[in-house]
């Protein structure tokens, strides 16, 4: 029992860097996503197009070969990122991929009488996006978002193979030391789990908020 | 039905001089090679109420959006108080599509609520987001055009804790709110039951009588023919006849009026 506790003290050592790729990723992908989603649904094919190819080898390309590019590849440019910054920007380049097609289907499940009305009633499209359009799209985003995170969370252990300190690699390191890996990774498994249930709790609360308070009758 | 598009077509006059508040000028609008208005003329004076009936497809509602350029006409123009909407180019600048619809409100079908904002912020976003007015200037007048349509009471309730008939009422209220010369109601009363739509109809009958200039594309023949002084039947993208409102209901000169008359009154 004090062997357990022992290795779970040892694990949760790499909660934060952890958090700190799941959120540092998700915070900068959610960030890039923004121009991406407006470039994605513009007016200007050549604006789509581009967004679209961005979005396709973002996404085509597996997140263990971004983080590779990024951490060994760049520095034949002489850009030597740390592993923790490396990781990061890889799982924030990938989910900005992402989040611009979830920003995207929540504008697209916004009725187009909704961007009608505010046309007829004379607002200047700042206003119209950011008071009629944003917040219903929110509705749709926040699930989606959320359900996105969680992923994001659990892929972020592949940050390990770079040398980010976070759960996966602290429980890699302990399992050579202990020679008792399946003890070591339930645990590491069974903290994954206890971070990301509460965040879908979190979610399915705000989203449920959200659906009930902009909910539209027809 | 040619005789009817001449009337209609008024010569190019004075901004000045125009009698119209609203007209269209050989107004067509081409969606994929199909016409679904073809070629229509017509002006609507100062103070008047015109209804526009047809059967669905007829391009009476296209018509109506082209007014406030919701659909750009193909080719034609639209002019308000004389002004072409568009001066000079042919793509309008946001700029002045915004002075126009300030200047022509609409209702429409599905009323178009914001969801998420109360019945009072919606008549209160474009006042401050459009005109520049203070919130509480917005606010005032917010509570004022609620009980002008009857619904003081539903400032703080969100368009779902609303009836039909009372969203449709909040729609009007949010577009007089920016004091519009000419309102353009897209079938204003289509998703209502009737005593929902009779609600509605009841406060267009007063803005009717207060003097607004209004085009009501609608499927209420008794509301044409009581409130109404300009009466205009299309088919096909085409003005097929218009006049008088009782006497294009009850004596209709052209056969394809007189067919969906009989079709509408179950004849």
């Amino acid at each position: 029992m004090t062997g357990i506790l022992a290795s779970f003290s040892a694990i949760i050592a790499g909660l934060g860097t952890t958090l700190l790729l799941a959120v540092g990723g998700f915070v900068l992908g959610a960030v890039i996503a923004l121009p991406l989603a407006w470039a994605r649904v513009s007016s200007f094919p050549a604006l789509r197009f581009l967004a679209g190819g961005y979005i396709e080898i973002v996404r085509g390309i597996p997140p263990i070969v971004w983080l590779f590019v990024l951490y060994f590849g760049l520095t034949q440019f002489n850009l030597q990122l740390t592993s923790l910054g490396a990781a990061v920007l890889g799982l924030g380049v990938i989910s900005s991929g992402y989040i611009a097609e979830i920003y995207r289907a929540g504008l697209s499940s916004v009725p187009g009488g909704q961007r009608e009305a505010a046309q007829a009633l004379s607002l200047p499209l700042t206003s119209s996006f950011v008071h009629v359009t944003a917040p219903q799209a929110l509705v749709a985003v926040i699930p989606l978002a959320v359900a996105y995170f969680i992923g994001l969370l659990k892929d972020s252990a592949v940050a390990s193979v770079i040398g980010a300190q976070d759960i996966t690699a602290m429980a890699l390191a302990l399992s050579k030391r202990s020679l008792d890996g399946l003890t070591v990774f339930a645990i590491a498994g069974a903290v994954y789990l206890i971070i990301s249930f509460p965040v879908a709790m979190f979610g399915r609360w705000l989203g449920q908020k959200a659906a009930s308070r902009w909910a539209v009758r027809v | 039905m040619n005789v009817a598009m001449q009337q209609s077509t008024s010569p190019p006059t004075a901004a000045a001089e125009s009698r119209y508040a609203a007209e269209a000028q050989n107004v067509t609008v081409e969606f994929h090679g199909h016409k679904a208005v073809d070629n229509v003329s017509l002006g609507i004076a100062k103070g008047e109420v015109c209804a526009i009936i047809g059967p669905s497809g007829s391009g009476k509602s296209t018509l109506l959006r082209t007014f406030n350029h919701l659909q750009e006409p193909t080719s034609g123009q639209i002019l308000i108080n004389g002004r072409p909407t568009v001066p000079g180019s042919r793509k309008p600048k946001p700029a002045d599509l915004m002075q126009l619809r300030r200047t022509v409100g609409m209702c429409f079908q599905s009323f178009n609520l914001f969801p998420h904002l109360t019945a009072l912020e919606n008549i209160m976003l474009a006042q401050t987001k459009a005109l520049g007015r203070s919130k509480d200037e917005a606010r005032e007048r917010g509570r004022h055009l609620l009980e002008r349509v009857g619904l003081e009471a539903k400032a703080n309730a969100r368009p779902s804790q609303c009836s039909g008939g009372q969203q449709q009422r909040i729609a009007i209220a949010r577009a007089l709110a920016l004091d519009p010369e000419i309102m353009l109601f897209d079938e204003p009363t289509s998703a209502l039951d009737p005593e929902l739509g009779a609600e509605v109809l009841a406060v267009m009958r007063e803005l009717a009588d207060s003097g607004m200039t209004m085009l009501v594309v609608t499927h209420e023949m008794n509301f044409a023919e009581d409130v109404a002084e300009h009466l205009v039947f299309m088919a096909d993208g085409v003005i097929v006849e218009q006049g008088d409102p009782s006497s294009v209901l009850r004596s209709p000169q052209q056969e394809r009026t007189q067919k969906f008359l009989r079709a509408v009154n179950g004849r």
